[in-house]
């Protein structure tokens, strides 16, 4: 480095990112999952006649046009929408994984194949394969899943795939081979272990993406359906009133998922620092 | 020029044989496995199984669904994507129509997007780890969290319903209603688009503060004005190109979202019309074209890369 060296800090602003990340994603998801028990909030009560009034004491964020108590909507959707988007990481990251150390390991057609696959799969808009497998497998938590699992390996895959054919052939691999290990024992007992960190950090910042893929879903009015509560719904509800100055049908829902994908990207963020120049 | 363009371009199309093949057998499957008959659904419930009969035979659904694979990829060498159930014409022309607003749309937005991030870049590498850069990240990384339609919808409000600058939605009729109708959409693919291009352009300028070339420039005693824009934007342009054509890609995803959001009649407003009428040929033509724009865009970028940048070669 010969350009302007950076000064050196008693503190680092990557690790502050990222400590601010996962305290800013814990209290969202204490909020949503300790705060609805201790106000008993009902997210399905309906209340007609008390239909889309603005903040007040009773409702402290209003009510939708069924007379539902938004702020307890919001709770149960964050409850939905965030385990969702944790949880769908997890498929995309141990087929990408298994797949890009496979296709790293044994080289060849195996790898070809793989990585012909991967090329096929990110040939489409992301959203486009989304939402069309979405309309094929039908609407439910389970297509959700689905849907992302077969769309996002394939980062993962690239990121392994790279890293696991540099160390292919490192005396520790080599040991294993010598010890007559099946090779199946030797990419997830050895391989995989040694090329996840950088699929594991990149797992943040797909879980930040996730929760987009999955307020857009619903917002398009698929994947998680009514009555099941959600933010991306919320806002499509909120937006048939907006015209007339109602904002905060949408505004609540809108600040709620900004907040947790913005949890998720800051860690990421923190903790993509020195993997930065690729 | 043949070495240099010509042949990497004719190798890099022969290997997009395979994924075209695959594109055309993923989106084939994705629809014949779909629950729900589209002959059932054209014909309607109370059509006598006669008529489902020979609608079957007419759309080629009784033969094995190899050779319907095989029909299928042919009619697209064609330019023949299968006929439309709700619209009454050929999907092409159907698609055809709805692509110009999408393209528009795609433009403006990567230009809002560089126009944004260039300089924030550009102002953030000034002080690499000071104030500015670091609020950048932060910002950064908000912005990356929003999804567009939340982003479109806080444009409608922002510009459209409080400031009154803009129509909100729909793209009317003469070429200047186009245009004006597309800003607020496209306003909001190139804020969304920030993310991506900041974190390239500061990494392109990063990388190009590092060359010797940047040493050897100093020890001229170059002034620094000349210095960075010759010296340091020049070169972190030519790596930029490649990025953008990588994000155009990932861009084309986003549109659908914004064009349902302020009404464009795009290909994405097409594309979630057939969806919401499961009109299953039309879904299939716009899902195979949307892949084909992706990969003449990723081929352009290729070839650009090659004609900006005098040591990369195609691989």
């Amino acid at each position: 480095m010969t350009g302007k060296q950076v000064k050196p800090k008693e503190y680092d602003p990557a690790r502050i990112r990222m400590f601010s990340g996962c305290a800013l994603l814990l209290v969202t998801l204490l909020v949503c999952f300790i705060v609805p028990i201790l106000i008993h909030a009902d997210p399905y009560a309906q209340d007609v006649a008390n239909g889309l009034r603005s903040p007040y004491a009773e409702h402290i964020m209003g009510t939708d046009a069924l007379g539902r108590d938004i702020f307890a909507r919001l709770l149960y959707g964050g409850q939905t929408d965030l385990i969702v988007a944790m949880v769908a990481v997890i498929a995309p990251l141990i087929l990408g994984t298994f797949l890009g150390a496979s296709g790293g390991y044994y080289g060849g057609w195996l790898d070809t194949l793989i990585m012909r696959i991967a090329d096929v799969i990110s040939a489409f808009p992301f959203y486009v394969l989304a939402i069309a497998l979405v309309f094929v497998i039908g609407n439910g938590m389970g297509s959700v899943f689905t849907a992302i699992a077969i769309v996002s390996w394939v980062p993962y895959c690239r990121l392994v795939r790279a890293e696991a054919s540099r160390i292919k052939n490192l005396d520790f691999i080599s040991a294993a081979k010598m010890g007559n290990l099946s090779d199946l024992r030797i990419i997830i007992n050895h391989v995989m272990p040694n090329v996840m960190h950088q699929a594991l950090t990149y797992a943040v910042t797909d879980a930040s993406a996730n929760i987009g893929v999955i307020v857009t879903l619903s917002y398009f009015g698929m994947g998680l359906v009514p009555p099941q509560p959600d933010w991306g719904q919320m806002l499509s509800e909120g937006q048939q009133y907006f015209a007339n100055g109602d904002y905060y049908l949408i505004f609540f829902p809108a600040l709620a998922i900004i907040i947790a994908s913005f949890a998720f990207s800051l860690i990421g963020e923190g903790l993509n620092v020195d993997k930065e120049t690729r | 020029m043949f070495q240099r363009f010509i042949l990497p371009t004719l190798k890099r199309l022969v290997t997009l044989i395979p994924v075209a093949l695959g594109v055309c057998l993923l989106t084939f499957l994705l629809l014949h496995v779909a629950p729900g008959d589209p002959v059932r659904l054209a014909l309607g419930d109370k059509a006598s199984a006669e008529a489902i009969a020979t609608r079957r035979h007419e759309w080629g659904l009784d033969k094995p669904l190899w050779v319907q694979f095989l029909d299928f990829v042919v009619g697209i060498f064609h330019g023949d994507l299968g006929d439309s159930i709700t619209l009454n014409e050929p999907t092409a022309t159907a698609i055809a129509q709805r692509l110009p607003p999408t393209l528009l749309l795609m433009a403006g937005g990567t230009l809002i997007g560089i126009v944004l991030a260039l300089p924030l870049a550009i102002l953030s590498t000034k002080k690499i780890g000071g104030f500015f850069d670091e609020f950048m990240r932060v910002f950064v990384a908000l912005l990356q969290g929003i999804p567009s339609f939340v982003l479109g919808t806080f444009v409608i409000i922002l510009f459209g319903l409080q400031l009154k600058w803009m129509p909100v939605g729909g793209y009317g009729t003469t070429l200047m209603d186009h245009l004006v109708s597309i800003v607020l959409p496209s306003i909001t693919i190139g804020i969304g688009l920030i993310p991506v291009l900041f974190r390239g352009f500061r990494q392109a300028i990063l990388d190009s503060l590092e060359s010797d070339s940047v040493a050897f420039g100093k020890a001229k005693g170059l002034p620094d004005g000349l210095l960075k824009r010759d010296y340091v934007i020049r070169p972190a342009a030519v790596d930029t190109v490649n990025l953008i054509g990588l994000q155009l890609g990932s861009l084309v995803g986003g549109v659908v979202i914004v064009e349902n959001v302020f009404a464009i009649p795009g290909m994405g407003n097409l594309m979630m019309s057939a969806i919401l009428s499961r009109d299953f040929p039309l879904v299939q033509g716009v899902v195979i074209v949307f892949a084909a724009l992706v990969t003449v865009i990723y081929l352009l970028t290729d070839i650009c890369y090659t004609a900006l940048d005098p040591r990369g070669s195609m691989s």
